[in-house]
């Protein structure tokens, strides 16, 4: 029933834009005859139409693997930053071929358009949420850039949104859609190597990504940045260039968690799925970490060491000590371990890495390209390979270890209800206040 | 709880900063609720019978130190003082106190361990950790090891016959300028049917911050006392070194200093506060916050008027947001009507568990104005505060754009037939995008409905919006919800 609707939308766009070239839905996407014919990929017309929201670095990089996908058309960019989002534009229209991609400064703007299906979120992590949110509610599905939130109560107020309007959507944390991820997770669930007893994960902090510098004078804004949008639901504060670029903002506790859950979430998640516990979570949390006392913007943890437990009694380490475990994700066994982390997979014994998953084994679900199958999943309606309910489930491992490494006591928790039971002064911390007038 | 146990507290002469460390130990002795002080003597020949009678236990932080010799008492007061040990009573002296008297053998006897001219020295003071030696010992039964900063002495003598007891110990390292050997920390010694107690940590106020050494110092004299011990470990147990850090720095100092911050300017002031913050949370376990968390909010909070920038009292109030309590809710009101620093009250009064904090926002909301009266709006919806229904439900109509969609969101958060009644007939008669808003609002106020088993007030909700007159998205998810109850229904459809 939604990909009818979609469909309605969009010959009513299609004959309204070759009426009119005016107006708010004057997105110009008439495309060139030479558009049309590219090789068996669908026309224009039947392809899925895109917008792009934060179209930095990372957003411009997925941004173009999305374009690489045939049924994809780009249609519209958006960012607080003109010289991203007009570069953005560029990148689309040389693409296709055309003038067919609109820069928006708003993201509403982008949103009120009826023509556009789907959109890719790759903003700064404090507004992941918030333009997801509204992306649902204007219908759109959805690819959300990792990390998801900066709140508990953020990731369980998306998960409600999108349920409610029926969205397909993607997570990107795009180890899933890589063979090696998912053959280690299809070892361990599978018994190869006896009963998983720990898992073993470490990621990077960026410790050599802070400012270093303690102290800084605030600078006039650039002209063509709106930086009151860029900060959002975050305080206020005096703009310095260092602020907002990649990577020094990561480590600013205003617009991220840190690498707890930049770097961190893409492990966890893979150990969420080997663990087969993607849909619930640990039950107890216990952490340490060390803070930066000499940045002046940085305020994230230096280093973190989480010790999480799971109902299964599986114990998880996670940690950014790449000498206490080794980088990557590793499960253990009486019987064997296998390790993984990008572009390599190693296991004990060896054989293991020879072996077949048997018909009648668990089979998780194949993604092969991580942007693709979310496209698909608009035209099927059936799950991606990192739905909404996964999505929450593996940032919210972050999210309790960075609670964990701030109160510095051990802390139970209850998947069922998400909450830390009977501790009030542990479960404030699962929500944080935004600036006015944004909400969830 | 036994009786309190009554305290006569010696004090003076000696070369510590004696006017700053005798009324923390008088402090943590009478906050315990196990000790009364009875008087402080800085002359203890004025230590007669009649003062002793009415006591249980003689704590001194007293020494003539650098006179080891020559300095006693007087015949009257030290034959009253041994009589009151003797007769079952408790001696106990804390750091410097046995470093005098060293021509007086039974004081030294009661003290087990003074400091030597040429022999006895300590490295710098640093964080270290303190070891149980005898786990049989009163003191330090169910005690785990904890970290200090404090001075730690070597090669302290007994000038006494026998040896005393060594409960506990640490280690004195080479780096630290110390011994590179174990010393004790805590020792016990008899007299008659009396008891000893030399408790050789506790430099200065800095030290005594440790709530180690503050156990260690309540059971010591409460052992001293009776030969029995009833005091508790503490909840904010400082089993790292960065806990004991923590605990070392003077928290209204360090508060103090960042009353000028500014942004931009180093931040190191403010990881100090962040650091006392973290170890504040650590000490609340479960549902209610510590004393050591609730005694920080406190000065926090009482910081913040007198904090000359807006950097400095956003920097505070978001500490608040960690640690605050229901007792500083209240003067958090004011702020909110400042443009500056509302977000950063409402960060505090978003999380502060309980009523109180509920009670200032909907206390200030038709003072609010503008931005401000949408973000409190927001918080009052963040914490479903189901009391603020009637106030919201009048916003609806408010020709505020973002105020309206504020109040909307609320009551969709809120939930309950009231919020929904509301919401559906504001829908009515709002056109454009807000409509679409509010249809949002009746959704998630329909999802509330059916999670708490009203399916018929759900139903209705669904039915009435879908309707071609609603946003495409409001009304595909109006059918879903729709959808999902014919599956649920019993006998329903099952596809």
């Amino acid at each position: 029933m939604a990909m009818r609707g979609r469909k309605i939308h969009r010959r009513e766009f299609v004959r309204r834009a070759a009426g009119s070239a005016a107006g708010v839905f004057a997105a110009p996407w008439i495309a060139p005859a030479g558009v049309l014919g590219r090789g068996d990929a669908p026309a224009p017309s039947e392809r899925i139409a895109m917008g792009f929201i934060g179209v930095g670095g990372r957003g411009q990089a997925v941004m173009m693997e999305f374009l690489g996908c045939p049924e994809a058309q780009g249609v519209a960019v958006c960012d607080v930053k003109r010289t991203e989002r007009e570069r953005a534009r560029d990148l689309v229209d040389r693409h296709h071929g055309g003038k067919v991609c609109a820069a928006h400064a708003d993201f509403r703007e982008l949103l009120e358009r009826r023509d556009i299906d789907a959109v890719s979120i790759a903003s700064n992590d404090h507004w992941h949420v918030l333009h997801a949110l509204a992306a649902a509610r204007a219908g759109k599905d959805l690819y959300v850039e990792k990390p998801l939130g900066l709140s508990v109560e953020e990731l369980k107020a998306l998960r409600e949104t999108v349920n409610r309007y029926g969205r397909a959507f993607q997570f990107g944390t795009q180890q899933r859609s890589d063979r090696n991820f998912r053959f280690a997770c299809e070892l361990a669930l599978n018994g190869r190597l006896g009963e998983v007893h720990t898992i073993r994960v470490s990621a990077p902090s960026g410790p050599g990504e802070r400012t270093g510098s303690e102290t800084w004078d605030p600078a006039p804004v650039p002209e063509g940045f709106d930086y009151d949008f860029w900060l959002g639901p975050a305080p206020v504060s005096p703009y310095t260039p260092k602020r907002v670029i990649n990577p020094h903002w990561f480590h600013v506790s205003d617009y991220s968690l840190g690498y707890v859950a930049g770097w961190g979430i893409h492990h966890v998640d893979i150990a969420q799925w080997g663990n087969g516990t993607e849909l619930t979570g640990p039950v107890e949390v216990e952490g340490r970490a060390v803070f930066p006392a000499d940045d002046g913007l940085c305020d994230n943890a230096l280093s973190w060491d989480v010790d999480l437990l799971y109902a299964n009694g599986v114990r998880m380490s996670f940690t950014s000590d790449g000498g206490k475990n080794e980088h990557g994700i590793r499960f253990e066994g009486p019987e064997g371990w296998v390790h993984v982390k990008r572009g390599s997979i190693d296991a004990q014994p060896k054989s293991l890495l020879a072996g077949e998953i048997g018909p009648k084994e668990i089979h998780l679900p194949v993604s092969d390209h991580h942007q693709r199958n979310l496209l698909e999943s608009v035209k099927t309606r059936k799950k991606t390979i990192s739905p909404i309910e996964v999505a929450v489930r593996s940032d919210t491992v972050c999210h309790l270890s960075d609670i964990a490494m701030r109160l510095k006591r051990k802390l139970r928790w209850d998947p069922a209800k998400e909450e830390f039971p009977g501790d009030a002064e542990a479960n404030r911390l699962l929500r944080r206040a935004m600036r006015e007038p944004w909400r969830l | 709880m036994s009786a309190v146990l009554r305290v006569l507290v010696l004090s003076g002469r000696n070369d510590h900063d004696f006017r700053a460390t005798t009324p923390v130990i008088r402090r943590v002795l009478e906050e315990s609720g196990r000790f009364a002080v009875e008087a402080v003597l800085e002359d203890p020949s004025r230590c007669d019978a009649a003062i002793l009678a009415r006591c249980d236990v003689v704590v001194s932080n007293w020494s003539a130190f650098p006179d080891l010799t020559g300095r006693r008492w007087g015949a009257a007061a030290e034959k009253a003082f041994l009589e009151f040990v003797r007769a079952g009573k408790g001696f106990l002296a804390v750091h410097a106190a046995s470093a005098t008297c060293q021509d007086w053998p039974e004081f030294q006897g009661l003290v087990g361990l003074t400091w030597c001219l040429g022999r006895t020295g300590h490295g710098a003071i640093h964080a270290f950790p303190v070891e149980v030696e005898d786990r049989g010992h009163p003191i330090a039964r169910g005690l785990n090891a904890f970290f200090t900063v404090d001075e730690l002495w070597h090669e302290a003598a007994c000038l006494a016959e026998g040896k005393p007891e060594v409960i506990c110990k640490a280690f004195s390292s080479k780096e630290s300028g110390g011994s590179g050997r174990w010393e004790p920390v805590l020792v016990a010694t008899r007299l008659g049917k009396g008891r000893g107690v030399n408790l050789v940590l506790g430099h200065d106020v800095q030290a005594m911050r440790n709530a180690g050494w503050r156990t260690l110092l309540l059971r010591a004299g409460e052992w001293a006392a009776t030969g029995e011990v009833t005091v508790s470990i503490p909840e904010d147990w400082p089993a790292t070194a960065a806990l004991a850090s923590a605990q070392a720095v003077d928290p209204e100092a360090a508060i103090a200093a960042v009353a000028g911050h500014r942004a931009g300017r180093s931040r190191r002031t403010l990881a100090a506060v962040e650091e006392l913050v973290r170890a504040a949370s650590t000490a609340s376990r479960g549902g209610a916050p510590s004393r050591a968390q609730r005694e920080l909010a406190a000065m926090i909070a009482s910081a913040l008027p007198s904090s000359a920038t807006v950097d400095a009292k956003a920097f505070l109030l978001k500490q608040l947001s960690f640690i605050g309590t229901e007792k500083e809710a209240p003067a958090l009101a004011p702020f909110l009507l400042d443009g500056d620093l509302s977000h950063a009250v409402r960060s505090a009064l978003e999380r502060i568990p309980g009523p109180a904090a509920e009670g200032v926002l909907r206390g200030i909301l038709g003072r609010a104005m503008g931005k401000l009266r949408v973000g409190i709006v927001n918080s009052l919806g963040n914490r479903r505060v189901r009391a603020a229904a009637g106030d919201l439900k009048g916003l609806l109509g408010d020709p505020d754009r973002d105020l309206c969609s504020a109040a909307a969101g609320a009551l969709g958060k809120i939930g309950g037939e009231e919020a929904a009644k509301a919401l559906v007939e504001a829908l009515a008669r709002t056109s454009g995008a807000a409509r679409a808003i509010i249809g949002d609002a009746c959704l998630e106020c329909a999802g509330r409905l059916l999670a708490g088993g009203d399916r018929a007030g759900a139903e209705a909700i669904y039915r009435r919006l879908d309707a071609p007159e609603e946003s495409d998205p409001v009304r595909g998810a109006a059918r879903r919800g729709l959808e999902a109850l014919g599956r649920e229904a019993p006998g329903g459809s099952k596809d």
